[in-house]
């Protein structure tokens, strides 16, 4: 189970906070945690949308902590188009830059639903908020994320 | 708009670098996790037991005091609480024998009680 959602939750955060080590930081608390605190899961919802949870939760609490953008804005969305080809390094770049300009709700709703294909009732679960507010972050994050890119 | 987008974000899906070296991070964690858990354990199986020894050995002298004492009863009619001073010889030796049976018999249930919620307190629940 941990092994199918490693990867997923991996690229989920690292799109999300755009710094791979902080990235791959989380993504280990969250492997732990999940794996310290196993006995209180419950099978409410998947593991994988339990685990997701974990960690959105790890990168809220480091972010309220720290305070910290997660790093530069430029750094981060070049990082994450590394190895594509030129191309598509600066499409995506481009694409990552706008991701992070989203506010965090909606950058991480985005992500969920149309990068991890998340359904809408998990992307709630996840993001600990109802589904009607995940619509509505979804219609405003397409709309901000265009408005971005135009 | 929305498959646009889908796809958009598929395409520029980051790839997270060297899964080995995360699963290797990973695993060393949890071992030591592990690790700590055993340790926990064993720390809590051993004081279990020092606490249940405490427990019967205390109840055991304080039975033993407390069997003394009856074979050898104490007179108490001439002495008050307070003033210890009429005592006689022989009979102080009986006193501070019971005194001592019944403050071991009490230390031996009070002690590994508190002891015990105090050694649970002490650790993580994993």
């Amino acid at each position: 189970m941990v092994s199918a959602e490693q990867e997923p939750l991996r690229r989920f955060l690292l799109s999300l906070c755009g710094d791979p080590a902080e990235a791959d930081d989380i993504a280990q608390d969250a492997l732990v945690n999940a794996y310290v605190a196993s006995g209180s899961f419950r099978g409410e919802s998947r593991f994988g949308t339990w685990l997701f949870r974990i960690a959105y939760n790890i990168f809220i609490d480091r972010q309220r902590r720290r305070k910290l953008p997660t790093g530069p804005l430029e750094e981060g969305a070049r990082a994450l188009a590394d190895g594509d080809t030129p191309d598509a390094a600066f499409r995506h770049e481009a694409l990552h830059r706008a991701i992070r300009r989203l506010p965090e709700k909606e950058r991480a709703a985005l992500l969920l639903f149309y990068m991890e294909d998340r359904p809408i009732k998990e992307v709630a679960t996840i993001l600990d908020i109802p589904a009607s507010s995940v619509r509505v972050y979804l219609s405003r994050g397409r709309q901000h994320l265009k408005a971005l890119l135009e | 708009m929305e498959d646009e987008i889908r796809t958009l974000l598929h395409e520029a899906a980051p790839q997270p670098s060297d899964p080995a070296a995360f699963r290797m991070e990973l695993n060393a964690r949890l071992s030591a996790i592990e690790q700590i858990k055993i340790y926990r354990d064993r720390e809590y199986h051993r004081s279990r037991r020092i606490l249940q020894i405490v427990f019967v050995t205390g109840v055991l002298l304080g039975a033993v005091l407390a069997l003394l004492v009856l074979f050898f009863p104490l007179d108490l009619s001439n002495y008050s609480l307070f003033d210890i001073s009429d005592i006689s010889k022989s009979n102080a030796a009986q006193f501070i024998l019971m005194s001592f049976g019944v403050i071991t018999a009490a230390c031996a249930i009070v002690l590994p009680l508190t002891l015990s919620r105090h050694h649970h307190s002490r650790f993580i629940d994993f």
